[in-house]
């Protein structure tokens, strides 16, 4: 369920921060620093960017944008979620609840 | 009698014909007013964004916001205007009789068969037969979005990123263009804000112990991030382990917690 929340949100929010920084709109340090000072101004929706902020640092740590997007799954065979995705890429063990 | 009865008919053609050129000016002017809006700057400067030459290459397989429905509007300063844009550009302008009702106050979703509270632009996405139109307000930095205190030195960039967010939800996420098997669904939608409150409520700040378990992990993943944008790969990975390591503590405290959608179902 967490994750699967993080997915919706957090999928939504990469995508639009992966195309700011493709268009040159923001910079990565600009990115960082919003979903830094954003989510600390409201403590509500400190969960709210989870997900994002792991594909980012997915997508700093492979250097490709693109093939985190390729790892989460896409059309039916959606089945992964950015949690698995994300400890699978750097080889971590996620105990489930 | 006969006189009177020219007389009253005189009069009330006068009358009637001063109401319908007062009515008809204000109309005209209204629509001359939606089509100033739609060359405003603030219009401009999406449009700019929106344009493909811009857009290097997808992020999202076949998705992006330029392709779409989007209405512009400005609920403070133009609430009868609706600038249609398709491709980048300005499609038509449409000025309304009555102004446009956002329920958040800064952004609301059309989708063909869901209930909408857009009334009169709602009837002409019907009658065009749109199945899915993002409708935004832009007056991102007085709108609901102010109080996330995000700096106004980011300008119409921030207010783009919103957009494709939201877009993002809409035409992709709620359209059923790809399927979703594991999301939670309410009434349809992805993301709804019973779900979002009884997930907070019930995974991340339900209680003091929860709330302080989250705020560790959490600051773990903000201090990651930095580093993997200089490149110290190394670091991050402590901090991830950390994070890591603090989540299972937090998902034991909620190994019997399960959430419910609007639709009843627990999940």
């Amino acid at each position: 369920m967490e994750a699967s929340y993080e997915m919706v949100e957090g999928t939504a929010d990469f995508v639009a921060e992966g195309t700011l920084l493709q268009m040159g709109l923001m910079t990565p340090q600009q990115i960082s620093d919003l979903l830094i000072t954003l989510y600390r101004k409201d403590p509500k929706w400190a969960y709210y960017p989870l997900g994002s902020i792991k594909l980012l640092i997915l997508s700093q740590v492979s250097k490709n944008m693109t093939s985190v997007i390729s790892g989460l799954g896409l059309s039916s065979n959606w089945q992964q979620n950015i949690d698995s995705v994300f400890m699978s890429s750097l080889a971590l063990s996620p105990k489930k609840p | 009698m006969g006189m009177k009865v020219r007389l009253l008919g005189i009069l009330f053609f006068i009358v009637s014909s001063a109401v319908y050129a007062q009515v008809s000016n204000s109309g005209q002017k209204q629509e001359v007013e939606c089509t100033e809006y739609a060359k405003s700057s603030d219009v401009k400067i999406i449009l700019s964004f929106l344009k493909k030459e811009n857009i290097q290459a997808f992020l999202w397989p076949s998705y992006h916001l330029a392709l779409h429905d989007l209405i512009l509007t400005n609920i403070t300063d133009a609430p009868k205007c609706a600038v249609f844009v398709k491709d980048a550009q300005v499609e038509k302008v449409a000025t309304l009789g009555e102004p446009i009702h956002i329920s958040n106050g800064a952004f609301d979703f059309y989708m063909e068969g869901q209930p909408t509270p857009l009334g009169e632009l709602a009837q002409i996405f019907k009658s065009e037969g749109t199945k899915f139109a993002l409708v935004w307000s832009l007056d991102f930095y007085s709108n609901p979005f102010a109080k996330f205190g995000i700096p106004k030195e980011l300008g119409p960039s921030m207010e783009f990123w919103a957009m494709v967010h939201e877009g993002f939800h809409l035409f992709v996420q709620d359209s059923g263009v790809f399927p979703f098997p594991r999301w939670p669904v309410a009434d349809g939608r992805k993301s709804t804000d019973k779900i979002a409150n009884n997930l907070e409520n019930s995974c991340y700040a339900g209680n003091q112990k929860i709330r302080a378990l989250f705020d560790n992990e959490y600051n773990d993943l903000l201090k990651a991030l930095p580093l993997a944008y200089q490149g110290k790969s190394d670091q991050v990975m402590i901090f991830i382990r950390d994070f890591v390591s603090k989540r299972n503590l937090r998902y034991a405290e909620l190994s019997s917690t399960f959430i419910e959608t609007q639709t009843g179902k627990k999940i």
